[in-house]
């Protein structure tokens, strides 16, 4: 990764210029109009996580107030309040804390337990293959959303529990990742002069093999994260992810379905357009940076 | 040589519904605590707990446990349901044809819009067409499903009095079984029924119904449709043979239509079936939104009540007809592609 790409500058023939392919890459990614919104909204979206916490404490134990049921938008509550009168601005600014944080935890979560699934699966001879991708087929042959959902339905609801069922459902894509990679390199001469000169399996697996796979796993991670935060917000919704009364997007959006023929939309909106924004975001990076890493697997 | 080929695939998905069965099985040990209290809650009697032990076979070994789950399972027991003592089979076949229908008929919104636009995309290529349907496009996966459910039924449903919010059917309507040759029957797809019976009033009714959990559950896969119909149809629009057929005089239309779109078709038929069982999943959301009584509401409400044989049996059955729907489009696409029969 460390090659230099030469490209004679048009302006001044005499200079030449050079870039590592990572930074050839980034300007890549930052010259799509699309990945700069996208990044636009993902920086909104971490700031709003990180922020309100350390400026507008917030504890959702105590926050009600019935006399201000379901008031609509106004200068005091731009995005109104909910069925208990709470506020649905900050509710929603302190939900992407949860959103973000299960949605980035869940896929840290499956990148390091696929990653080395995968590594080992493709290196460590046919036997052990077979077997950890037959669980891996196992995980795909159901439908993902479905699978999370029964798993949580099964071991109780609750954050911690929707983060662990998102991760396992993804475990596979990750896996099969790394050891497309592995079984890809594995015969490569710079590979057996490495593993010639005495390398050990590890090094010679996180030193010289795994860089090659994080193109890949960069892309399907970022794409990830967006898929993990909709996969969220469905366990919300249905009661099994955050439970009331925290701020959590989905749950926001269970307990609005409530007022549906009230005629207050304020409750049904402006979660879901959270949801959207963010998960757009990572969608409209992910796409950026597929075709900025890997311009094979463009769409 | 397609049989033979078919035959092979379906002997690979053996091991995969063993695998399906041992993870679902193990469900019941994901319950924390004691699976017979978790299910009658802790006010429970001894004896009552007894019962459920006794039941779901929790005092044999696991081996044991497993066997006696597998046999029953391929005689059609998935168990019984402990809040209303039905038998989860007979759940299913009341209720899977609702679900059916409501998929067939997303999916079917989601090809009519998505592959065209697709295509279209694809010829006009960074036009304001191709720009404004790829925007959608993302946007539509961007998307949580029952949100846009939601936001249906309140604009379409609430505000504007169009479409009915809730159910598959008015009170009011009701559908006459068919009668071929004295037989009575139904199929339980309400729009086949009123089809068949020249039912239009019925018809009608069901279609309204049918509209918006249909739009909402189809916006997914129209858009991963129209996405990647756009890129295959590019692809193939980049080849060889295209500017042959365009050097030989051939129309534009013809290129496309003769020419182009049967080739792009191909990868596009992979990501049908593999939607078919995300639909499934997504169906359990958009279900519980417009009350449809399919096996995604009842999944719901199973989940609510911890009724945990319910949540086992609903989720090996989508499983196995989620690996039955992959099956299928494998053994399609060799008839479109003979290139893979010979791998």
């Amino acid at each position: 990764m460390q090659q230099t790409l030469l490209a004679p500058d048009a302006a001044a023939p005499g200079r030449i210029k050079s870039r590592s392919l990572w930074r050839d890459a980034w300007h890549r990614l930052i010259g799509a109009h699309t990945v700069r919104f996208g990044m636009f909204i993902l920086v909104t979206f971490t700031l709003m996580a990180i922020l309100p916490p350390l400026l507008l404490p917030y504890d959702p134990q105590v926050d009600s107030s019935l006399s201000m049921r379901l008031e609509p938008p106004s200068w005091v509550h731009p995005f109104g309040t909910d069925g208990q009168g709470r506020d649905v601005l900050v509710r929603i600014l302190h939900g992407s804390r949860v959103s973000l944080g299960v949605g980035v935890g869940s896929v840290l979560l499956s990148v390091i337990i696929g990653t080395l699934l995968g590594l080992i699966s493709g290196y460590a001879g046919p036997k052990v293959d077979l077997l950890i991708m037959f669980f891996m087929d196992i995980l795909l042959a159901f439908p993902g959303t479905l699978l999370a959902i029964a798993m949580v339905a099964m071991s109780g609801p609750g954050l911690r529990n929707s983060l662990l069922a998102i991760s396992v459902v993804s475990i596979p894509t990750y896996a099969r990742i790394a050891r497309s990679t592995v079984l890809s390199l594995k015969q490569r001469e710079y590979v057996t002069a490495a593993r010639c000169i005495g390398c050990t399996a590890p090094r010679l697996l996180f030193w010289h093999v795994f860089p090659n796979s994080l193109p890949p796993l960069v892309v399907q991670s970022t794409l990830g994260v967006g898929s993990a935060i909709l996969e969220t917000a469905a366990l919300g919704f249905l009661g099994l992810g955050a439970q009331p009364p925290a701020p959590e997007w989905g749950a926001m959006l269970a307990d609005s379905y409530k007022y549906l023929t009230t005629g207050s939309w304020w409750v049904l909106l402006f979660p879901g357009v959270a949801i959207m924004l963010t998960v757009l975001g990572f969608n409209l990076v992910g796409d950026g940076l597929r075709d900025a890493l890997d311009p094979t697997l463009r769409m | 040589m397609i049989w033979r080929y078919a035959v092979k695939r379906f002997l690979t998905i053996i091991p995969v519904f063993i695998g399906i069965s041992i993870l679902v099985f193990s469900f019941i040990r994901l319950i924390p605590g004691d699976p017979a209290v978790a299910m009658l809650g802790e006010r429970a009697t001894a004896e009552s707990v007894a019962q459920i032990r006794e039941n779901l076979g929790l005092e044999k070994p696991i081996t044991e446990q497993y066997l006696i789950y597998v046999v029953k399972v391929l005689r059609g027991d998935l168990g019984k349901s402990i809040l209303r003592g039905d038998l989860v089979a007979d759940d299913i076949r009341h209720r899977f044809p609702a679900t059916v229908e409501l998929t067939m008929a997303a999916m079917l919104v989601a090809l009519l819009v998505g592959f065209p636009a697709g295509i279209i995309s694809a010829t006009r290529r960074n036009s304001i067409f191709d720009n404004a349907s790829r925007l959608v496009a993302l946007t539509g996966v961007s998307m949580p499903v029952f949100w846009l459910g939601l936001m249906m039924a309140w604009f379409l449903g609430v505000q504007l009095h169009i479409l009915p919010v809730s159910g598959r059917l008015n009170f009011d309507t009701t559908i006459q079984p068919i009668r071929i040759l004295g037989h009575e029957f139904r199929t339980n797809l309400y729009v086949l029924d009123s089809l068949l019976t020249g039912n239009l009033p019925a018809l009608r009714d069901t279609l309204a119904h049918l509209a918006m959990p249909a739009i909402a559950l189809g916006t997914i896969p129209m858009a991963i449709i129209a996405r990647m119909t756009r890129s295959s149809m590019l692809e193939v629009l980049g080849l060889d043979y295209i500017r042959t057929a365009h050097a030989k005089g051939l129309s534009e239309q013809s290129v496309i239509f003769r020419h182009a779109i049967k080739n792009a078709m191909l990868p596009v038929i992979t990501v049908v079936g593999l939607q078919f069982g995300r639909l499934l999943g997504g169906a359990l959301l958009t279900e519980t939104i417009f009350s449809w009584p399919g096996i995604g509401l009842w999944a719901f409400e199973a989940i609510q009540a911890r009724d945990y044989p319910v949540v086992q049996g609903m989720t090996l059955f989508i499983a196995a007809v989620f690996v039955l729907a992959n099956l299928t489009v494998d053994i399609l696409y060799t008839v479109f592609d003979p290139r893979i029969r010979f791998d």
